[in-house]
């Protein structure tokens, strides 16, 4: 498609884009040249801010008469304005503004009054009033048509813009009315008839013109040559207006030549439009012309309401083309599609068309008109000033010099300043009032050339008025303007507020979205997974991925969630398995005990048949088996001892069991005690109805109870405090020489200690000997076997309390029934004490138990068979023998003289008393627990006393020898060295006399040491050669010196196999 | 089975026999450290034990500090007679002499530095030490005790120089006379006898049992009288005549001190005082019990033995006091006149007990330090 530049004007004054649409052969014309189509007009076609131009080539001169024209459309769309061109276009108001002033006030000025006498003032504002009303009333479209130039001041008012010289006019755009009616026909062709339908057409057509009888007359015929292809138009021009269109119109209807024309033309037509159309009043009547030549046709498509502006502004600029005779004709639509002006030019070719355009565009004041038809064509709403009366006559084109005469009030509206109006406004009702003053005043005063002068004033007034009229318009229009502009914008406003409340909505809802989406919790979370490394370890490759799931957090998870799957199956298989396991298993217990239920009866009876055996051989495997049955109801402790005494014992026996033979059993355990007691005891709530006669005999209790005294109350509690457990154990402990020690066990339940009491017997009778009263007595035979364990107060530091609730002093007064509650019985049973500092609480305790068996069942046999020994000595010492045995004679010479000749026991209180035996108290080794003699050593004259005292521990701990000898005076260790060398020899070197190992012998050597040291005392005392006769003790003991050191001791030490004393 | 049961109590049959030894113990020998804050005290299981008297003197003295501070075992048998040189301590008791080094004996584990002992004739018995003497003047030490010989070593170089005999029976203790290189002896056969260390010869005996104090003094020599402020208070009149001799106690002279001509000794017979120069005792000091060693003390005779007390006797025999101890008899007195410490500046006795007694001043028993 050929594009060609209507118009080059680089700076700007309108981007074109002009299109050349078609160009058609003239119809009917010799030299037609036949045009090829050239596409389809743009889309502005039919759109109200689009142009329409005609391209015209007229093919031959004079139109008319030949017939034959040359039509062509050229269209282009104009889409943007500047801004320079607006403000200019803004002074340009203003000074078409002033210039109406001035014409108006030229205008009353030149029109005189009808003489009215009336007061003008109020009244012209109240026709003002009216009149702007009706302004306001009419219609965009409507004309105001000032048919009649009589009448009233106040109509001049409104004619006065236009020349008061085209008056006669009374059609505002176009001719009159009446005059001449136009009508364009636009027939879409087949292509292919389109020479047919030319032919045709030029054979009918022209009689109709050439008919006198139709006051038609057609203009031109043409075919398209750009722009719509395969299109011929007919301008037919009615002279006589409607009337002659009717008639015409009617006369065809009767014409049968034009009936057949009609019907054939109807088979060649693929459409057909027609407009009825009006000439513009300042347009040329087309004419016919000389040829050949191209046409254009350049229709416009209007805003509504803006068809004078356009006629006004074109009236002026109509005369910038009218020098090459191009302007043919302008039309615009009566009936049919409205607002469409048609222009028609003709041109000798595009060439022409070109230049001439091109000196139209130099022309001064063209592109202002072009400016101003394209601003009115932009704005939508227009107010138009139609008071302007056409010109008169066809040929009247210098009427393009009423300028300002039509302009747009709307437009305006935005190019005055407001404040200058309202100055405007006040100068005006001043000057009214004056003129009205000086009216009133011409009139009052009468004369000739008062009406001359009153007209004068009048013209003046109601250029005033005018004025007023213009700027209550204006007034009004800003007000309509302001309140669309705030509707407008509350519109706009209440949109935007919309959309924000859709958007805010949006985003509400689109955050719960993304708070749901990132509160989402999978399920597979709460499922625990195997660790990381353990999944890459353990997972097969085909499942972890490594490679890809190492950086993917997402897809480790899954692959972890695979693997956790597949093991879950494995082990859901595995739990299957095990389950049939299980009861295949059960299956088979239950066999094997149906077979083991079986067996019972029959080891019944074998146990049964086999008990006379086991009496027969000894082996008492029944009665052990009873005896841990009975255990089972001991207390805690009483069981610990049991089962650690019964292992030691069994561990004993084992370890005779390999050397000979020699006893059969050492150690022997057993239970004493009701069972049925301890049963009692440990289940009592479980008989209800002895739990009933037991609270009732207690009740029966309670209330005897409270009625005696306190003290009967008190005994009670104490009785009840000092329980002991039904059972007891009895532990035999047998001694090499078939001598047994007794020991029965009891524990005491409230106070959680235990109690022993020991009894000695021996295989032979002893003959008890008065000093060895308390050697055996169950009270004192194992006192102090730990050292200061006396058993005579309790262990368990809690008890004090609870005597201090009975009014028990100490345990001291009960010892002798109870038992007594040694230290290593409690640790026997496992009970463990805090000494000093409280430790741990007391529990029962196996180990402690163990730790502590051994030994103290070595040191019972070690007292027992000292205490034994002690007793056999004591029987020979109270019958003044010394019973030395033949393993310790070597300890002592063959001769000795004195003799031991008495053996008694003291109590501790009397020794305490003995004035010789006071290191010994003060060196604290005379406790209350040990047993004290008192020895006698005689020989001759000399009396030596030793009191002796008798650790509990003896043998271990030696007996303490304290003397006192009686010869020339009284001789202790005080006075005396060589005594106090005696007791240290006796006391201290006390290890070599111990004697054979067990060392029970050590007092007997001890006393017989005594003697031998009395007799070397005696025998080595220097004689007195002041004392007459011969010396009572002569010597007979071989000493080496007699004294030695600066304490002059004697030799008391004797040298066994050399038989002589010497010094230590 | 028996040592099971010893194991078994370990605590109590220990106890028992410490006891029995504290009970039985006899302190026969002190002395006195070159520096004075020392003193060592040796029993009769041959322990040595070292106490410190400036802490047990101090104003923040506590039990701890009268307990000694060491105590090793020194010899076999006990220790009889202990002295300090300068820098050694030498003990001796059974029949041999050992040297410890002051500095080093109060840390543990201290190693004696020399022992030496004297030429014995061979006997069945090794013959005791009762009796050491310094000689300064000569660094000789001589011992004396069951060989009824005074052997003189040379503390230079450890050898016995000579040995005196003459005593008849074993010798109990010995005394320096300061001015003549004399040395005096007393033992168990009841002589003093007097050697001179330059001739190693006896020079006089003085068989005290022999003698008895007439009841009118005969005459003071003038000799003795002016010179010594000790002979202004001189009895010129006794009580009426005494015997020396107590046949019930035995000759044997126990004790033994000089100043200058005159000496006391006592033990068997009664505690008395000599002239030496004219051999003839001038008092007779009234006491009952055998004395066991004595000492002048400015113008006193302090003197101890069998019963709890120390006496302090004029020289006319007067009983000045009688200051009782804790131990019923006392073997050993010592006088702390070290000038290096003047604080510790106390008498000190020992005998029949594990304690020795502590006197400050001559009036009273402060306390007593203890083994």
């Amino acid at each position: 498609m050929p594009r060609l530049a209507e118009r080059s004007e680089g700076d700007g004054t309108f981007p074109l884009c002009p299109t050349l649409f078609g160009i058609t052969s003239p119809i009917g014309s010799s030299d037609l040249t036949g045009g090829a189509g050239l596409g389809s007009p743009l889309s502005g076609y039919g759109d109200s801010h689009s142009e329409r131009f005609c391209f015209l080539r007229g093919a031959a001169g004079p139109l008319l008469p030949q017939r034959s024209v040359t039509w062509g459309t050229v269209g282009w769309e104009r889409t943007s304005l500047e801004v320079r061109h607006k403000t200019g276009a803004e002074q340009k108001g203003m000074e078409l503004h002033e210039a109406q002033a001035e014409m108006v006030e030229g205008d009353g000025k030149g029109k005189g009054d009808d003489g009215e006498k009336v007061s003008l003032q109020p009244r012209a504002l109240s026709i003002c009033l009216k009149l702007l009303g009706g302004l306001f009333l009419s219609d965009y479209d409507k004309r105001f048509y000032s048919k009649d130039n009589e009448g009233s001041w106040f109509r001049s008012l409104f004619v006065h813009k236009v020349d008061p010289r085209k008056d006669a006019h009374s059609t505002l755009l176009s001719k009159k009315e009446t005059s001449n009616l136009y009508k364009i026909q636009f027939h879409n062709v087949k292509p292919e008839c389109l020479d047919a339908y030319n032919s045709l057409t030029e054979a009918v057509l022209p009689k109709l013109h050439l008919d006198e009888d139709y006051p038609c007359s057609l203009v031109g015929n043409w075919n398209t040559w750009y722009g719509e292809q395969d299109q011929a138009v007919h301008l037919w021009r009615f002279s006589g207006g409607y009337p002659a269109l009717m008639d015409c119109m009617n006369k065809l209807k009767s014409n049968k030549e034009y009936l057949e024309f009609r019907k054939e033309r109807s088979q060649m037509l693929l459409s057909r439009r027609n407009q009825l159309l009006l000439e513009f009043s300042f347009w040329n009547e087309p004419q016919p012309r000389a040829g050949p030549n191209i046409y254009e046709l350049r229709t416009y498509k209007l805003k509504p309401g803006t068809m004078i502006e356009w006629g006004n502004n074109w009236a002026r600029a109509i005369k910038y083309r009218q020098e090459n005779q191009e302007a043919v004709g302008g039309f615009f639509s009566q009936i049919g599609e409205l607002y469409v002006v048609h222009h028609l030019w003709a041109y000798k070719d595009l060439q022409s068309r070109e230049e001439t355009r091109n000196a139209a565009w130099r022309k001064r004041g063209w592109d202002e008109n072009v400016y101003y038809t394209e601003s009115s064509k932009k704005r939508k709403p227009k107010v138009i000033r139609s008071d302007g009366a056409p010109a008169e006559g066809k040929r009247t084109r210098s009427d393009t010099e009423q300028e300002g005469k039509y302009y747009s009030e709307e437009a305006e509206v935005d190019l005055r300043d407001p404040g200058r109006d309202y100055e405007l406004y006040k100068y005006t009702c001043q000057e009214l009032q004056r003129l009205m003053a000086e009216i009133q005043d011409l009139k009052s005063r009468g004369g000739k050339d008062a009406a001359v002068e009153i007209e004068d004033r009048r013209i003046q007034s109601c250029v005033h008025f005018m004025t007023l009229k213009k700027l209550n318009r204006l007034a009004h229009i800003r007000l309509k303007k302001g309140r669309d502009q705030t509707h407008e914008a509350k519109q706009k406003v209440d949109a935007y507020h919309l959309q924000l409340q859709n958007l805010l909505y949006e985003v509400m809802h689109l955050q719960k979205e993304i708070t749901k989406c990132l509160e989402f919790k999978s399920k597979h979370e709460e499922i625990d997974l195997v660790s990381l490394e353990e999944f890459y370890k353990e997972a097969p490759p085909d499942i972890s991925k490594a490679e890809v799931t190492m950086g993917d957090p997402h897809q480790q998870t899954l692959a972890r969630l695979d693997w956790e799957l597949e093991q879950r199956k494995r082990l859901a298989e595995k739990y299957r398995e095990c389950l049939s396991n299980k009861e295949k298993i059960l299956k088979e217990i239950e066999v094997k005990k149906e077979y083991l239920s079986s067996l019972q009866p029959r080891l019944n009876s074998i146990m049964q048949a086999s008990l006379p055996v086991q009496e027969y051989l000894f082996m008492p495997f029944d009665q052990a088996h009873k005896q841990y049955e009975t255990a089972r109801h001991l207390p805690p402790p009483l069981y610990v001892l049991f089962v650690q005494a019964t292992a030691y014992g069994q561990a004993c026996a084992h370890r005779k069991s390999s050397q000979p033979p020699r006893q059969d059993k050492m150690l022997s355990v057993a239970i004493e005690g009701s069972v049925d007691e301890a049963k009692a005891l440990f289940k009592p709530p479980e008989d209800s109805q002895d739990d009933e006669s037991d609270s009732d005999a207690e009740e029966e209790q309670t209330t005897k109870r409270r009625r005696p005294t306190l003290g009967v109350q008190l005994d009670d509690k104490r009785k009840e405090m000092l329980k002991r457990h039904p059972l007891s154990v009895l532990l035999d402990l047998k001694c090499k020489d078939d001598s047994v020690l007794h020991l029965t066990f009891y524990y005491l339940m409230n106070l959680n200690i235990m109690t022993v009491k020991a009894k000695v017997t021996t295989a032979t009778e002893l003959i008890t000997p008065i000093s060895a009263g308390d050697l055996l007595s169950p009270d004192s035979v194992l006192s102090c076997l730990y050292p200061g364990d006396h058993g005579k107060k309790t262990p368990n530091p809690a008890n004090q309390y609870q005597f201090d609730k009975v009014g028990i002093l100490t345990l001291r007064d009960y010892v002798l029934d109870l038992g007594h509650p040694y230290l290593w019985v409690q640790k026997l049973g496992g009970l463990h004490f805090p000494k000093e500092q409280p430790q741990h609480t007391v529990i029962t305790d196996h180990s402690l138990s163990a730790s502590h068996m051994e030994t103290t069942m070595k040191l019972l046999k070690t007292r027992v068979q000292s205490r034994l020994a002690l007793h056999k000595q004591f029987a020979s010492l109270e019958h003044g023998i010394v019973p030395v045995t033949s393993d310790c004679h070597y300890l002592f010479p063959a001769k000795v003289v004195s003799r031991l000749v008495k053996w008694v026991t003291i109590a501790h209180e009397d020794y305490m008393e003995l004035h010789f035996t006071k290191d010994v108290v003060e060196a604290g080794l005379a406790g209350d627990t040990n047993l004290y003699y008192m020895a006698l050593v005689e020989r001759g004259t000399a009396k030596l006393q030793a009191a002796v005292v008798l650790n509990p521990g003896y043998s271990s701990i030696p007996p303490i020898f304290q003397l006192c000898l009686n010869w020339k005076g009284e001789k202790t260790n005080n006075n005396d060295d060589n005594i106090r060398a005696m007791e240290s020899e006796v006391n201290v070197c006390c290890k070599e006399l111990c004697g054979p190992r067990p060392g029970h012998q050590l007092l007997t050597n001890q006393l017989q040491r005594l003697c031998v040291l009395l007799d070397v005392y005696l025998e080595t005392e220097s004689h007195d050669d002041s004392v007459e006769g011969p010396k009572e003790f002569p010597q007979e003991k071989m000493c080496l010196r007699l004294f030695r050191g600066p304490s002059r001791i004697k030799p008391f030490k004797y040298n066994h196999p050399q038989g002589f004393f010497s010094h230590r | 089975m028996e040592r099971a049961a010893q194991q078994a109590v370990p605590l109590g049959q220990m106890e028992v026999f410490q006891a029995l030894q504290r009970l039985h113990m006899t302190i026969f020998s002190q002395s006195v450290s070159p520096c004075g804050k020392f003193l060592a005290a040796g029993n009769n299981y041959g322990q040595i034990a070292i106490f410190s008297l400036s802490a047990a003197l101090s104003s923040e003295a506590k039990e701890e500090s009268k307990k000694p501070m060491v105590t090793f075992h020194a010899h076999d048998g006990p220790v009889y007679s202990m002295v300090s040189t300068d820098r050694h301590l030498l003990s001796a008791g059974d029949g041999e002499v050992k040297a410890w080094l002051w500095a080093e004996i109060l840390k543990k584990g201290c190693k004696e530095l020399w022992r030496r002992q004297p030429p014995y004739r061979t006997s069945l018995e090794v013959p005791e030490i009762n009796a050491l003497l310094l000689v300064p003047k000569e660094n000789l030490l001589i011992l004396a005790g069951g060989d009824c010989q005074l052997h003189a070593m040379d503390l230079e170089t450890g050898t016995f120089m000579w040995a005196l005999r003459g005593h008849t029976d074993y010798i109990h203790c010995l005394a320096l006379r300061e001015r003549s290189p004399e040395v005096l002896s007393g033992g168990e056969d009841g002589a003093v006898r007097l050697w001179d260390l330059r001739t190693a010869k006896e020079v006089q005996t003085v068989e005290v049992y022999k003698h008895e104090v007439r009841a009118h003094p005969t005459f003071c020599p003038p000799s003795f009288l002016p010179g010594h402020p000790r002979c202004l208070h001189l009895p010129l009149c006794s009580p009426p005549s005494q015997e020396c001799s107590r046949p019930h106690n035995g000759r044997w002279i126990g004790c033994l001190a000089t100043d200058s001509d005159w000496m006391v000794c006592g033990g068997g017979p009664a505690l008395t005082l000599w002239h030496l120069r004219s051999s003839t005792p001038t008092t007779v000091f009234p006491m009952r019990a055998p004395q066991k060693h004595v000492t002048f003390y400015q113008d006193l005779i302090l003197s101890a033995g069998q019963g709890r007390c120390v006496n302090q006797w004029q020289l006319s025999g007067e009983l000045k006091a009688q200051v009782p101890g804790s131990s019923p008899g006392l073997l050993s007195l010592s006088l702390n006149q070290q000038p290096a410490a003047p604080e510790c500046k106390v008498l000190t006795a020992a005998g029949n007990s594990c304690r020795v007694d502590v006197f400050t001043n001559l009036g009273y028993r402060a306390f007593s330090l203890s083994f």
